[in-house]
């Protein structure tokens, strides 16, 4: 292999991680569109039908919690009440969350010319979604859960 | 017949910026671009320069932007373009003047993918076999000029030039998926970094640009696939 190592022996990062992005886009991006389609299915079944306009059902489906319907009759629970709602509703909003933010940040790749310019609005960006994640954590698990 | 031609004409000793320089040539309608181009160059302004060598389709010299499409000049006919033409050159790569781009950033690029057959097994005697089958495998790919039409209509390329750039995928691919090649693993590496695959948002310029009808973003979308999956097929 004489040959191919020197060849080969260039400098190289060997990094996955826009693969596995790649990835995760391609995958959540199915994954919420079902599991919000689930909370409209539920809802619906669980009595929203009726009570519930086709606005509240939409804001129910991508996060069930009861001041988002509150102009609505129907009874909310759960409401982030039992553990089986709280981590559905976290992985939908991390999911979808996630997705969102590396499509950002794959835009700001292609478009931003400036190393240091996109170095910091990468971070800002990192910033941004950690902050969403730990303020839905605390929402569904520590305050209305 | 007679015909329009627009070309986006720049020589950084002269010029600040580019300007259009508007000529009228007669031509027939079987005519070829580059016809015009000689035509224009040999009769009304010799300092008009481009670039051609075979002025058949076969070495990649004159791809240029003929009326907003990247096209090869020796292949568009002018019954095919209408009588009034714009040509200019390649965008997302330095213009040296008029219709010629540096083609260095693309060469560089495509030297990075290791465009070459690696594999220190022992040659047999005569020649490495290979199968018509695993041969038509990658045939579409076999079929590129690296004339840089499909790089430069690509969005992504233009907005940043560290993208490996389709070509040097097609290429890539050409190898790749060539059973008698045993870098695969090597490119694929390369090709999963940030500068590579996933830069691409299959937006199907390359595909329409390619003047040899290679299928473009599905060899991208192929390679993507051995990425993902791990598997060469
Ligand atoms: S001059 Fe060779 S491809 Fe057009």
């Amino acid at each position: 292999m004489a040959m191919t190592d020197a060849v080969l022996r260039r400098e190289r990062t060997g990094s996955k991680f826009e693969t596995y992005m790649w990835f995760f886009t391609r995958v959540s991006g199915i994954l919420f569109l079902l599991m919000g389609a689930f909370n409209i299915i539920y809802a619906n079944l669980a009595g929203g039908q009726g009570n519930m306009d086709v606005g509240a059902q939409m804001r129910w489906a991508f996060f069930p919690i009861s001041f988002h319907v509150e102009s609505s009759a129907v009874e909310v629970t759960p409401n982030f009440s039992n553990p089986f709602w709280q981590v559905y509703s976290f992985l939908l909003l991390a999911f979808t969350a996630t997705h969102g933010y590396n499509g950002i940040r794959v835009i700001l790749q292609d478009y931003v010319r400036y190393p240091l310019l996109l170095a910091w609005l990468k971070a800002l960006l990192f910033l941004l979604w950690a902050g969403l994640i730990l303020a839905s954590i605390f929402l569904i698990f520590v305050f209305a859960g | 017949m007679r015909v329009r031609v627009k070309i986006r004409r720049f020589n950084p000793e002269q010029d600040r910026r580019p300007y259009w320089a508007t000529y009228t040539v007669d031509a027939e309608p079987t005519d070829r671009v580059l016809d015009l181009l000689v035509q224009i160059k040999s009769y009304q302004d010799g300092t008009l320069t481009f670039r051609r060598s075979c002025a058949h389709g076969v070495c990649g010299s004159d791809a240029v932007v003929i009326n907003g499409r990247n096209r090869l000049a020796c292949k568009e006919l002018v019954q095919d373009v209408g009588r009034s033409i714009q040509i200019e050159a390649l965008r997302g790569l330095p213009v040296i003047k008029d219709l010629v781009v540096d083609m260095e950033p693309f060469f560089r690029q495509y030297r990075s993918i290791l465009p070459f057959l690696i594999n220190d097994e022992p040659a047999p005697y005569d020649e490495r076999l290979q199968s018509p089958e695993a041969r038509a495998r990658y045939d579409d790919t076999t079929k590129c000029i690296l004339c840089a039409a499909c790089t430069t209509s690509c969005p992504s390329y233009w907005a940043s030039s560290d993208y490996v750039g389709p070509a040097a995928i097609v290429q890539a691919h050409r190898f790749i998926f060539d059973d008698r090649d045993r870098g695969a693993q090597a490119r694929l590496a390369i090709l999963a970094e940030g500068t590579g695959v996933w830069r691409c948002h299959t937006i199907y310029n390359c595909t329409e640009a390619c003047p040899r009808g290679i299928q473009v973003t599905q060899a991208i979308g192929e390679v993507k696939k051995a990425i993902t999956t791990g598997e060469i097929r």
